[in-house]
């Protein structure tokens, strides 16, 4: 039957009405974004131990190791405040010495087990009992642990401790609880981890050169955007930057030399993220054994001459790190800038000088020393920051500084054999608290590991006492302890790093903060279609 | 000294040699200061926690005891035994890196060999010429520049400019890949070809250009001397004369009568440059972060692994020893000269 004329316009019409409707709707739908299914990081950080969290005690192992497991306590991304992870609610006894922990019920372990009080007693049981590397954080802490229920855990302290500290204790990796059904009662071989509660789980782990890790379908929280993350190790610094560059990795975190990223910067192609530097920090110490660093004057004249400022803003540019001045670093409870009160934020050459002179040097009897640095294990921008020291304390007129490297296990003999007297350290804390960052290096008991000989009994007395004092005393024998070991000068604190990674532009949900957990679960990459 | 006996005390020396370099790597491990414990010192881990963990890795023990536990494990339960932090097993560790070694070594044999034959070959045509003293120059600079800084050269000038990738043997996503194959031999090479998998062995190709060109170039220095001088000893025989005298053009005569009495001499001299191109791989792959061997004995010693070290180079020892065995016995077999020497 032949169509009439008018129906074929209409069918015309039509058609092309309907497709422009559809065309337009293609066009103008909201599209959901598209993730990248798979974030390659590229570090030059190694995995040192295993991926056991009752093992692990290296920057790298112990990251993967919060980004596949969660304790009772953790940080919220983006501060520093501890919040409550698989821990719902908790009430502490009127002595401080026991608490009450109720845990969530609908955690589960990777392979489907529940989450119960009994298998965070049973990991807590096998992380003391096998005292491994890190096992201290709670073997001196918890004095005895049991399940009252399936979700109720009753914890008897060794001591009646400040509630934060238990808190920021209980949220390391080494409390984080794994699946008794599967972890045997040593220590797991890599390439291998245990099964934990969190975001993402190991797929494969090739020694040296990579680990990769997928998402936990059977996490309790929000499920990652990112399916897979691929860690890949480089060698140093350099290989790093050109990979990145190159764009096989997506994001390059730890690390890169200030100048490099100065560099990428400066070429606009890829995103600098940064985050606030407070944990790892870098100081200066003596052997107060030695002369004539036991003569207190000399370490104050140095403390009197350097130039912080002039580091984090010729080093660092003034962005990837801050000046510090107590060991303390800002932001942590009790942090006192004591050296600034005491020395000032800019070198005081004449009362350097002055103390120098009475401790018998002068121009023409001038202190010699050697510093010494190594090259390797911090930032790639090591040799320029001891050449300012040298620079800064040679200003003096009365100090010749001759500089001294060696790699890390040759440097740790030297330090530990008491064979050299001033040498550059840096510290990343076990835990983040105040006490950490006192105890390890100021308190006789614990300071050994330094070979710094400082012994002070008030400083030892006042450290014992602030872990068991309610927060606002502790604050101020925190300053107290700063104030005396600012005089005392064993240690000089130089500076706080920042933290930066490098990445392509298209990478976002990078979230660098206090807590100095690296995320993998928030990073994902958008891409076009 | 006939052939049975020079063979016989080629292979008894063999031993002795392996059993003298394991000692003196043995010893110079631990003239260096610090040991594998090192690593996790820095950190107030307990110091009773440190001693256990050099306890169980056997380093309380007298230095002696520690050798010829050492020798007991590796001769008599051949085991190379596991490394100090991660207790990996040394074994797995060389195995797995060994593949790339030889993929790295094949590649820069290949274009060394393709180089360093053509510059022989055409200096000895061209005596007296630029060609000879371009050839000539080529490669005593080649071979005296350290191979590192020639590979920072390469990556410099040639890998920017043209987009080659500079670290790894692959990109990060194909190295995961690559392990999954259904093929595993460990050599990307095959295992990709295997799979179908195009895509993995261009970026492969793309990956080795550069340390292979690296390793290639400086080796091509040597292939390039010994072949101009055993063809330039052919092109003066009484048989060459008398191929000229019948007319014979002259490229045919050098690739015929030259090259052919070259290639004993070459193949002599691959075999014997083994040692020099597994050093020069080591140097290559810390250039290039090439997962082979060479940069698992580079991380050994930064992290002063004994075992890794100690491991490592047993088994390059192994194949430097053998290939030389090899390669003498078999020249002794051709060149009767040598056994009396």
């Amino acid at each position: 039957m032949p169509v009439p004329k008018l129906g074929k316009k209409a069918v015309a019409v039509a058609v092309v009405a309907l497709v422009a409707v559809v065309a337009a709707y293609v066009a103008l739908a909201p599209k959901p974004p598209k993730y990248k299914n798979v974030i390659v990081i590229g570090t030059t950080d190694s995995v040192q131990t295993t991926l056991d969290p009752c093992e692990a005690y290296d920057y790298l192992g112990v990251n993967i190791i919060q980004n596949m497991g969660e304790g009772l306590f953790g940080y919220e991304p983006g501060t520093a405040k501890i919040v409550n992870k698989l821990a719902v609610s908790y009430t502490i006894s009127p002595d401080r010495k026991v608490w009450e922990i109720k845990i969530r019920r609908d955690a589960k372990f990777q392979d489907g087990t529940p989450l119960t009080a009994q298998a965070v007693v049973w990991s807590w049981e096998r992380t003391i009992k096998l005292n491994q590397d890190p096992a201290f954080l709670i073997a001196d802490l918890i004095e005895k642990a049991e399940a009252v229920s399936d979700d109720t855990i009753r914890v008897y302290l060794k001591q009646p401790f400040e509630e934060t500290y238990v808190k920021s204790l209980l949220a390391t990796w080494v409390a984080f609880p794994v699946n008794p059904k599967t972890t045997p009662m040593e220590v797991v071989k890599p390439p291998n981890t245990v099964d934990m509660i969190g975001p993402y789980k190991l797929a494969s782990w090739k020694p040296g050169e990579y680990i990769e890790l997928v998402a936990n379908p059977n996490y309790y929280g929000e499920k990652p955007k990112t399916e897979r993350i691929i860690i890949r190790f480089y060698k140093d610094a350099q290989s790093l930057r050109l990979a990145v560059e190159n764009g096989e990795v997506d994001v390059a975190f730890r690390t890169l030399s200030p100048a490099d990223v100065k560099d990428i910067i400066a070429k606009g192609q890829l995103q600098v993220v940064s985050g606030p530097g407070i944990a790892p920090i870098r100081y200066l110490v003596f052997n107060v054994k030695k002369e004539p660093f036991n003569d207190k004057r000399v370490r104050q004249a140095i403390a009197y001459l350097i130039d912080r400022n002039q580091i984090v803003n010729t080093v660092f540019m003034g962005t990837f790190a801050q000046p510090l001045y107590s060991m303390v670093p800002i932001g942590f409870i009790g942090h006192k800038d004591s050296f600034k009160e005491r020395y000032g934020d800019k070198p005081n050459v004449e009362a350097a000088r002055q103390l120098l002179r009475q401790a018998g040097f002068s121009e023409s009897n001038p202190l010699k020393m050697e510093l010494w640095f190594t090259p390797v294990r911090y930032t790639p921008a090591e040799p320029d920051i001891a050449a300012i020291i040298k620079q800064n304390l040679e200003a003096s007129g009365m100090i010749k500084v001759e500089l001294k490297s060696a790699d890390w296990a040759t440097y740790r003999s030297l330090f530990k054999q008491e064979k050299i007297a001033v040498w550059l350290l840096g510290w990343f804390p076990d835990f983040l608290d105040s006490d950490n960052y006192v105890r390890p290096f100021y308190h006789s008991g614990a300071n050994g590991w330094l070979h710094v000989n400082y012994k002070n009994p008030v400083v030892d007395e006042l450290i014992d006492k602030q872990v068991l004092q309610p927060t606002e005393e502790r604050i101020k024998t925190l300053a107290q302890i700063q104030d005396i070991v600012a005089d005392d000068a064993p240690i000089i604190p130089l500076w706080q790093e920042g933290q930066f990674a490098v990445a392509q532009k298209n990478v976002k949900g990078i979230v660098l903060d206090y807590s100095q957990i690296f995320r993998y679960y928030l990073i994902y990459a958008e891409v076009q279609g | 000294m006939g052939l049975k006996e020079y063979v016989l005390y080629r292979v008894l020396l063999t031993p002795v040699m392996l059993f003298v370099l394991l000692s003196f790597v043995f010893i110079l491990m631990r003239v260096l200061p610090g040991d594998p414990i090192t690593m996790l010192e820095g950190k107030n881990i307990p110091e009773e926690v440190l001693a256990r963990r050099r306890a169980e890795l056997g380093l309380d023990k007298p230095l002696y005891v520690q050798y010829f536990d050492y020798l007991y494990s590796l001769f008599v339960k051949r085991d190379l035994g596991e490394t100090a932090l991660e207790r990996i097993p040394v074994a797995y560790l060389v195995a797995s890196r060994l593949p790339a070694t030889i993929e790295l070594t094949v590649a820069a044999t290949l274009i060394a060999a393709a180089l360093g034959i053509a510059l022989g070959l055409l200096s000895a045509r061209y005596q007296y010429t630029g060609v000879q003293y371009f050839a000539r120059f080529y490669s005593s600079v080649v071979y005296s520049v350290p191979v590192f800084y020639l590979g920072l050269l390469l990556q410099a000038y040639l890998a920017k400019p043209l987009g080659f990738p500079t670290t790894g043997r692959l990109s990060p996503v194909n190295m995961v890949a690559v392990d999954s194959l259904p093929v595993r031999t460990g050599f990307v090479f095959i295992d990709s070809l295997a799979a179908g998998r195009l895509d993995i062995l261009l970026d492969y190709l793309a990956h080795i250009s550069l340390p292979a060109l690296t390793l290639g170039v400086y080796l091509s220095g040597v292939f390039s001397r010994v072949t101009y001088l055993s063809v330039e000893d052919a092109m003066s025989q009484d048989y060459t004369q008398a191929a000229r005298g019948r007319g014979i053009r002259e490229w045919t005569v050098v690739k015929r009568y030259g090259l052919r009495n070259a290639l004993i001499p070459i193949l002599t001299m691959t075999g014997l440059q083994v040692a020099a191109l597994l050093g020069g791989a080591v140097l290559t792959e810390t250039t290039f972060n090439w997962e082979g061997v060479g940069l698992l004995v580079y991380e050994g010693i930064l992290k002063r692994d004994y075992a890794i070290v100690q491991g490592a180079v047993t088994i390059y020892a192994v194949l430097v020893t053998l290939t030389s065995l090899v390669v003498d016995v078999l020249y002794a077999y051709v060149d009767p000269r040598v056994r009396y020497e």
